[in-house]
Protein backbone atom coordinates (compact mmCIF):
# COMPACT_ATOMS: atom_id res chain seq x y z
CA UNK A 1 0.00 0.00 0.00
CA UNK A 2 2.73 2.41 0.94
CA UNK A 3 4.49 1.79 -2.11
CA UNK A 4 1.39 2.55 -4.13
CA UNK A 5 1.44 5.96 -2.98
CA UNK A 6 4.94 6.54 -3.07
CA UNK A 7 4.84 5.61 -6.63
CA UNK A 8 1.63 7.41 -7.12
CA UNK A 9 3.34 10.51 -5.79
CA UNK A 10 6.31 10.08 -7.41
CA UNK A 11 4.51 10.01 -10.79
CA UNK A 12 2.33 13.04 -9.87
CA UNK A 13 5.50 14.99 -9.40
CA UNK A 14 7.19 13.57 -12.90
CA UNK A 15 4.24 14.47 -15.14
CA UNK A 16 4.38 18.39 -13.20
CA UNK A 17 7.96 18.37 -13.87
CA UNK A 18 7.68 17.68 -17.19
CA UNK A 19 4.68 19.83 -18.45
CA UNK A 20 5.58 22.82 -16.55
CA UNK A 21 9.07 22.36 -18.57
CA UNK A 22 7.41 21.92 -21.84
CA UNK A 23 5.05 24.36 -21.56
CA UNK A 24 7.60 27.01 -20.52
CA UNK A 25 9.76 26.26 -22.82
CA UNK A 26 7.37 26.08 -25.72
CA UNK A 27 5.26 28.97 -25.09
CA UNK A 28 8.42 31.90 -24.04
CA UNK A 29 11.52 32.33 -25.53
CA UNK A 30 12.71 32.90 -21.96
CA UNK A 31 11.58 35.16 -19.19
CA UNK A 32 12.29 38.67 -20.83
CA UNK A 33 10.42 41.26 -22.18
CA UNK A 34 8.88 44.72 -22.85
CA UNK A 35 8.98 46.75 -19.70
CA UNK A 36 5.92 48.74 -21.28
CA UNK A 37 3.07 47.52 -23.39
CA UNK A 38 3.12 50.71 -25.46
CA UNK A 39 4.58 49.70 -28.86
CA UNK A 40 5.56 52.30 -31.44
CA UNK A 41 6.32 50.80 -34.69
CA UNK A 42 7.95 51.60 -37.48
CA UNK A 43 8.11 49.91 -41.18
CA UNK A 44 10.73 49.16 -43.81
CA UNK A 45 10.18 48.47 -46.82
CA UNK A 46 7.31 46.87 -48.61
CA UNK A 47 3.92 44.85 -47.17
CA UNK A 48 2.96 47.54 -44.99
CA UNK A 49 -0.37 46.72 -45.18
CA UNK A 50 0.18 43.02 -44.27
CA UNK A 51 2.59 44.48 -41.34
CA UNK A 52 -0.01 47.12 -40.33
CA UNK A 53 -2.79 44.21 -40.16
CA UNK A 54 -0.60 42.08 -38.16
CA UNK A 55 0.33 45.01 -35.83
CA UNK A 56 -3.41 46.10 -35.02
CA UNK A 57 -4.36 42.29 -34.68
CA UNK A 58 -2.05 42.06 -31.48
CA UNK A 59 -3.02 45.65 -30.23
CA UNK A 60 -6.78 45.28 -30.55
CA UNK A 61 -6.85 41.16 -28.95
CA UNK A 62 -4.25 41.85 -25.92
CA UNK A 63 -3.53 44.38 -23.38
CA UNK A 64 -0.39 45.83 -25.99
CA UNK A 65 -1.28 49.36 -27.51
CA UNK A 66 0.22 49.98 -30.99
CA UNK A 67 1.15 53.34 -32.43
CA UNK A 68 3.24 54.11 -35.56
CA UNK A 69 6.39 56.16 -35.14
CA UNK A 70 9.94 55.93 -37.03
CA UNK A 71 11.44 58.53 -34.39
CA UNK A 72 11.39 56.92 -31.12
CA UNK A 73 10.29 53.65 -32.53
CA UNK A 74 10.77 50.37 -30.18
CA UNK A 75 9.07 47.64 -33.07
CA UNK A 76 10.83 47.64 -36.15
CA UNK A 77 8.87 45.78 -39.25
CA UNK A 78 10.23 44.95 -42.66
CA UNK A 79 9.40 43.63 -46.12
CA UNK A 80 12.77 43.43 -47.75
CA UNK A 81 14.57 41.06 -50.36
CA UNK A 82 16.89 39.20 -48.23
CA UNK A 83 18.18 36.80 -50.59
CA UNK A 84 17.95 32.63 -50.89
CA UNK A 85 18.46 32.34 -46.74
CA UNK A 86 16.17 29.69 -45.89
CA UNK A 87 13.95 31.95 -43.86
CA UNK A 88 10.63 33.12 -44.80
CA UNK A 89 10.92 35.67 -41.54
CA UNK A 90 13.40 36.17 -38.91
CA UNK A 91 13.34 38.17 -35.63
CA UNK A 92 16.01 39.19 -32.98
CA UNK A 93 15.60 41.08 -29.70
CA UNK A 94 17.96 43.91 -28.22
CA UNK A 95 18.33 44.19 -24.53
CA UNK A 96 17.74 47.53 -22.14
CA UNK A 97 21.75 48.22 -21.04
CA UNK A 98 23.19 47.22 -24.22
CA UNK A 99 23.54 43.69 -26.23
CA UNK A 100 20.88 41.93 -27.79
CA UNK A 101 19.29 38.19 -28.19
CA UNK A 102 19.37 37.83 -24.38
CA UNK A 103 15.41 36.42 -24.12
CA UNK A 104 15.99 36.32 -19.98
CA UNK A 105 16.69 40.07 -20.13
CA UNK A 106 14.46 43.12 -20.35
CA UNK A 107 13.55 43.62 -24.31
CA UNK A 108 14.57 47.46 -25.72
CA UNK A 109 13.80 46.83 -29.41
CA UNK A 110 12.51 44.44 -32.00
CA UNK A 111 12.73 43.70 -35.48
CA UNK A 112 10.12 41.41 -37.19
CA UNK A 113 11.96 41.14 -41.04
CA UNK A 114 9.71 39.37 -44.08
CA UNK A 115 11.86 38.04 -46.10
CA UNK A 116 10.73 39.45 -50.08
CA UNK A 117 12.17 36.95 -51.76
CA UNK A 118 10.26 33.76 -50.35
CA UNK A 119 6.76 35.91 -50.00
CA UNK A 120 6.71 37.68 -53.28
CA UNK A 121 4.93 34.50 -54.77
CA UNK A 122 2.81 33.86 -51.60
CA UNK A 123 -1.02 35.08 -50.83
CA UNK A 124 -1.89 38.24 -48.84
CA UNK A 125 -2.93 36.17 -46.08
CA UNK A 126 0.15 34.19 -45.71
CA UNK A 127 2.25 37.13 -45.71
CA UNK A 128 0.41 38.56 -43.08
CA UNK A 129 0.36 35.21 -40.68
CA UNK A 130 4.73 35.40 -41.45
CA UNK A 131 4.04 39.09 -40.16
CA UNK A 132 1.63 37.94 -37.16
CA UNK A 133 4.37 35.15 -36.25
CA UNK A 134 7.35 37.38 -36.32
CA UNK A 135 5.50 39.89 -33.79
CA UNK A 136 4.81 37.39 -31.90
CA UNK A 137 8.27 36.51 -30.98
CA UNK A 138 8.77 40.73 -30.29
CA UNK A 139 5.80 39.68 -27.37
CA UNK A 140 8.56 37.37 -26.42
CA UNK A 141 6.79 33.90 -27.49
CA UNK A 142 8.63 30.88 -28.80
CA UNK A 143 7.86 28.87 -31.21
CA UNK A 144 4.39 26.92 -30.16
CA UNK A 145 3.29 23.36 -30.55
CA UNK A 146 -0.26 24.00 -30.93
CA UNK A 147 -0.91 23.53 -34.32
CA UNK A 148 -3.76 26.56 -34.72
CA UNK A 149 -1.43 28.60 -32.88
CA UNK A 150 -0.09 31.61 -35.18
CA UNK A 151 3.51 31.08 -33.66
CA UNK A 152 3.58 27.38 -34.71
CA UNK A 153 6.41 27.43 -37.24
CA UNK A 154 5.69 26.88 -40.71
CA UNK A 155 1.92 26.58 -40.76
CA UNK A 156 0.50 29.02 -42.81
CA UNK A 157 -3.76 28.52 -42.23
CA UNK A 158 -4.29 29.69 -38.75
CA UNK A 159 -3.33 33.98 -39.24
CA UNK A 160 -4.59 34.84 -36.22
CA UNK A 161 -3.57 34.93 -32.75
CA UNK A 162 -5.49 32.09 -30.43
CA UNK A 163 -7.36 32.32 -27.31
CA UNK A 164 -3.98 31.09 -25.90
CA UNK A 165 -1.46 33.45 -27.62
CA UNK A 166 -3.85 36.25 -26.39
CA UNK A 167 -3.27 34.85 -22.96
CA UNK A 168 0.37 34.59 -22.99
CA UNK A 169 0.85 38.14 -24.17
CA UNK A 170 -1.26 39.26 -21.66
CA UNK A 171 -0.17 37.51 -18.73
CA UNK A 172 3.52 39.62 -19.20
CA UNK A 173 1.51 42.65 -20.81
CA UNK B 1 1.42 -6.14 -7.87
CA UNK B 2 4.88 -5.47 -6.20
CA UNK B 3 7.10 -6.49 -9.48
CA UNK B 4 4.36 -4.56 -11.60
CA UNK B 5 4.87 -1.47 -10.04
CA UNK B 6 8.79 -1.97 -10.20
CA UNK B 7 8.47 -2.39 -13.67
CA UNK B 8 6.51 0.78 -13.96
CA UNK B 9 9.06 2.87 -11.40
CA UNK B 10 12.34 1.78 -13.70
CA UNK B 11 10.69 2.48 -17.02
CA UNK B 12 9.96 6.04 -15.26
CA UNK B 13 13.94 6.01 -13.99
CA UNK B 14 14.37 5.26 -17.70
CA UNK B 15 12.57 8.06 -18.94
CA UNK B 16 14.24 10.14 -17.08
CA UNK B 17 17.56 9.56 -17.76
CA UNK B 18 16.32 9.72 -21.28
CA UNK B 19 15.45 13.23 -20.64
CA UNK B 20 18.91 13.68 -19.12
CA UNK B 21 20.50 12.83 -22.36
CA UNK B 22 18.60 15.47 -24.69
CA UNK B 23 19.63 17.58 -21.63
CA UNK B 24 23.45 16.91 -22.33
CA UNK B 25 22.49 16.98 -26.31
CA UNK B 26 21.40 20.78 -25.88
CA UNK B 27 24.22 21.33 -23.52
CA UNK B 28 26.45 20.21 -26.37
CA UNK B 29 24.90 22.82 -28.83
CA UNK B 30 24.76 25.71 -26.17
CA UNK B 31 28.53 24.72 -25.93
CA UNK B 32 28.81 25.09 -29.31
CA UNK B 33 27.26 28.69 -29.58
CA UNK B 34 29.77 29.77 -26.75
CA UNK B 35 32.28 28.78 -28.69
CA UNK B 36 30.95 30.50 -32.31
CA UNK B 37 30.31 33.40 -29.98
CA UNK B 38 34.16 33.21 -28.40
CA UNK B 39 35.49 32.78 -32.33
CA UNK B 40 33.37 36.20 -32.89
CA UNK B 41 34.84 37.76 -29.87
CA UNK B 42 38.51 37.38 -31.11
CA UNK B 43 37.11 39.70 -34.16
CA UNK B 44 36.49 42.20 -31.24
CA UNK B 45 36.56 42.57 -27.80
CA UNK B 46 33.72 44.97 -27.47
CA UNK B 47 31.48 42.19 -29.52
CA UNK B 48 27.99 41.22 -27.26
CA UNK B 49 26.50 38.13 -28.27
CA UNK B 50 23.21 38.06 -29.37
CA UNK B 51 20.14 35.80 -31.02
CA UNK B 52 18.17 35.85 -33.92
CA UNK B 53 14.73 33.35 -34.38
CA UNK B 54 13.90 32.24 -37.50
CA UNK B 55 10.46 31.27 -39.66
CA UNK B 56 11.94 28.43 -41.87
CA UNK B 57 10.24 28.10 -45.58
CA UNK B 58 11.18 24.11 -45.14
CA UNK B 59 9.21 22.39 -42.53
CA UNK B 60 11.36 19.10 -43.59
CA UNK B 61 12.36 17.21 -40.18
CA UNK B 62 12.74 13.50 -41.18
CA UNK B 63 15.80 12.62 -42.95
CA UNK B 64 13.57 11.41 -46.11
CA UNK B 65 12.35 14.51 -46.09
CA UNK B 66 15.22 16.57 -45.49
CA UNK B 67 17.06 13.96 -48.48
CA UNK B 68 14.20 15.09 -50.92
CA UNK B 69 14.48 18.78 -50.71
CA UNK B 70 18.82 18.50 -50.54
CA UNK B 71 21.06 19.19 -53.61
CA UNK B 72 23.69 17.89 -51.70
CA UNK B 73 24.51 15.47 -48.52
CA UNK B 74 27.72 15.57 -47.26
CA UNK B 75 30.27 14.46 -44.53
CA UNK B 76 32.05 17.98 -43.99
CA UNK B 77 35.14 19.21 -41.68
CA UNK B 78 34.82 22.82 -41.03
CA UNK B 79 37.80 24.79 -42.25
CA UNK B 80 37.03 28.18 -41.84
CA UNK B 81 34.46 29.94 -40.09
CA UNK B 82 35.62 34.16 -41.85
CA UNK B 83 34.43 36.69 -40.52
CA UNK B 84 30.70 38.07 -41.37
CA UNK B 85 29.97 40.39 -44.02
CA UNK B 86 27.23 42.60 -43.56
CA UNK B 87 23.92 42.82 -46.08
CA UNK B 88 22.53 46.38 -46.03
CA UNK B 89 19.15 47.18 -47.60
CA UNK B 90 17.95 50.74 -47.97
CA UNK B 91 14.21 51.27 -48.11
CA UNK B 92 11.50 54.00 -47.51
CA UNK B 93 10.41 54.04 -43.78
CA UNK B 94 6.43 53.94 -43.18
CA UNK B 95 4.64 54.85 -40.62
CA UNK B 96 1.45 52.86 -41.54
CA UNK B 97 0.97 53.41 -45.23
CA UNK B 98 2.79 57.06 -45.29
CA UNK B 99 6.60 57.31 -46.48
CA UNK B 100 8.48 59.34 -43.62
CA UNK B 101 11.92 58.78 -44.54
CA UNK B 102 14.79 56.45 -46.01
CA UNK B 103 16.12 53.48 -43.69
CA UNK B 104 18.50 51.11 -43.90
CA UNK B 105 18.33 47.10 -42.29
CA UNK B 106 21.41 45.46 -42.03
CA UNK B 107 21.82 42.04 -41.05
CA UNK B 108 25.11 40.14 -41.23
CA UNK B 109 26.16 36.11 -43.27
CA UNK B 110 28.91 34.10 -42.50
CA UNK B 111 30.06 32.07 -45.21
CA UNK B 112 32.09 29.02 -43.64
CA UNK B 113 34.95 27.02 -45.65
CA UNK B 114 34.44 23.19 -45.09
CA UNK B 115 36.16 20.42 -46.68
CA UNK B 116 34.19 17.66 -48.08
CA UNK B 117 35.06 14.04 -46.84
CA UNK B 118 32.03 11.93 -48.26
CA UNK B 119 28.83 12.43 -50.40
CA UNK B 120 25.66 10.81 -50.36
CA UNK B 121 24.12 12.63 -52.65
CA UNK B 122 25.15 15.01 -55.37
CA UNK B 123 28.92 15.83 -56.29
CA UNK B 124 30.62 18.75 -54.99
CA UNK B 125 34.06 20.30 -54.72
CA UNK B 126 36.65 19.11 -52.23
CA UNK B 127 35.69 22.38 -50.48
CA UNK B 128 32.54 24.41 -50.63
CA UNK B 129 30.94 27.43 -48.97
CA UNK B 130 27.83 27.54 -46.71
CA UNK B 131 25.94 29.96 -45.85
CA UNK B 132 24.22 30.81 -42.57
CA UNK B 133 22.53 34.04 -41.50
CA UNK B 134 24.12 35.53 -38.32
CA UNK B 135 27.17 37.21 -37.14
CA UNK B 136 29.10 40.59 -36.22
CA UNK B 137 26.42 43.29 -37.06
CA UNK B 138 27.60 46.76 -36.57
CA UNK B 139 24.94 48.83 -34.88
CA UNK B 140 24.17 52.52 -35.69
CA UNK B 141 26.27 53.84 -32.05
CA UNK B 142 29.32 51.23 -33.10
CA UNK B 143 28.90 48.84 -31.04
CA UNK B 144 29.15 45.55 -32.46
CA UNK B 145 26.02 43.11 -32.26
CA UNK B 146 26.67 39.16 -32.38
CA UNK B 147 23.67 37.35 -33.96
CA UNK B 148 23.29 34.04 -33.65
CA UNK B 149 20.06 32.35 -34.97
CA UNK B 150 18.24 30.14 -32.56
CA UNK B 151 18.51 26.00 -33.47
CA UNK B 152 21.33 27.50 -35.97
CA UNK B 153 24.44 28.39 -33.97
CA UNK B 154 27.79 29.24 -36.53
CA UNK B 155 29.62 26.23 -37.32
CA UNK B 156 32.53 26.21 -35.77
CA UNK B 157 35.92 25.34 -37.02
CA UNK B 158 37.54 22.20 -36.89
CA UNK B 159 33.65 20.15 -36.14
CA UNK B 160 32.72 17.42 -38.49
CA UNK B 161 28.86 17.57 -39.74
CA UNK B 162 26.62 15.68 -42.02
CA UNK B 163 24.50 18.59 -43.63
CA UNK B 164 21.64 18.68 -45.66
CA UNK B 165 22.57 21.19 -48.45
CA UNK B 166 20.17 23.53 -51.41
CA UNK B 167 22.65 25.09 -53.71
CA UNK B 168 22.28 28.29 -53.91
CA UNK B 169 24.55 29.85 -56.24
CA UNK B 170 22.02 31.56 -58.51
CA UNK B 171 20.91 33.85 -55.60
CA UNK B 172 21.42 37.41 -57.04
CA UNK B 173 22.14 38.77 -53.03
CA UNK B 174 24.52 36.28 -51.80
CA UNK B 175 25.83 33.85 -54.72
CA UNK B 176 27.92 36.89 -56.74
CA UNK B 177 29.26 34.33 -59.16
CA UNK B 178 30.23 31.76 -56.85
CA UNK B 179 29.52 28.15 -55.85
CA UNK B 180 27.27 28.80 -52.57
CA UNK B 181 25.05 26.77 -50.63
CA UNK B 182 22.30 27.01 -47.38
CA UNK B 183 21.06 23.55 -45.21
CA UNK B 184 18.15 23.08 -45.94
CA UNK B 185 17.18 24.15 -42.43
CA UNK B 186 18.52 23.52 -39.18
CA UNK B 187 16.85 19.99 -39.10
CA UNK B 188 19.17 19.44 -41.85
CA UNK B 189 22.58 19.50 -39.73
CA UNK B 190 24.08 16.67 -37.31
CA UNK B 191 27.40 17.42 -35.42
CA UNK B 192 29.35 14.63 -35.45
CA UNK B 193 31.08 13.50 -32.08
CA UNK B 194 32.57 10.01 -32.38
CA UNK B 195 30.41 7.95 -32.74
CA UNK B 196 26.83 10.04 -32.13
CA UNK B 197 25.16 13.01 -33.74
CA UNK B 198 23.53 16.08 -32.49
CA UNK B 199 21.06 18.72 -33.69
CA UNK B 200 20.25 22.17 -32.88
CA UNK B 201 17.04 22.19 -34.19
CA UNK B 202 13.80 21.19 -31.66
CA UNK B 203 12.30 18.53 -33.42
CA UNK B 204 8.28 17.72 -33.47
CA UNK B 205 7.89 15.09 -30.15
CA UNK B 206 6.26 12.96 -33.65
CA UNK B 207 9.99 12.21 -35.00
CA UNK B 208 12.65 11.18 -33.14
CA UNK B 209 15.85 11.99 -35.00
CA UNK B 210 19.01 9.92 -35.48
CA UNK B 211 21.31 9.64 -32.52
CA UNK B 212 24.13 7.75 -33.88
CA UNK B 213 26.03 8.20 -36.92
CA UNK B 214 25.15 4.57 -37.89
CA UNK B 215 21.78 5.31 -37.59
CA UNK B 216 21.97 8.51 -39.49
CA UNK B 217 23.84 6.65 -42.94
CA UNK B 218 21.27 3.93 -42.24
CA UNK B 219 18.45 6.32 -42.83
CA UNK B 220 20.10 8.71 -45.35
CA UNK B 221 20.60 5.53 -47.65
CA UNK B 222 16.95 4.08 -47.14
CA UNK B 223 15.90 7.46 -48.59
CA UNK B 224 18.31 7.57 -51.43
CA UNK B 225 17.13 4.44 -52.67
CA UNK B 226 13.76 5.40 -51.89
CA UNK B 227 13.94 8.50 -54.49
Amino acid sequence: MKLRRLFSLALGVLLLALSTGAAFAADYLGTGYFSTNQMYRCHLGTYTTENSAAYSKWATTTDLIGYTSCNSNNITTTGLDYGNTGWGGYAYICNVGGGCGNYNATYASCTARSNVYYLRTWTYTQRQYVATHELGHCWSLGHRSDSTSVMQSGQLSFIDPNATDISLVNSRY
Amino acid sequence: MRKIVLVVIITLFAMLVGCTGESQNIRSESQNISSASQNMLEVNENDVSGSGVANWVSTAVTIDQLAAEADLIARVQVTDVPSSRELQIAAPQYEDETVVGQGTDSIPFTDSEMLVLETFKGTADKTITVMQTGGILIAADGSAINIVTHEDPIFKEGDEYILFLIDISDDPIHGQGRKLYRTVNPAGRYLIQGKEVFSPYEFPESFTPPKTVDQLLAQIQEAAQSE
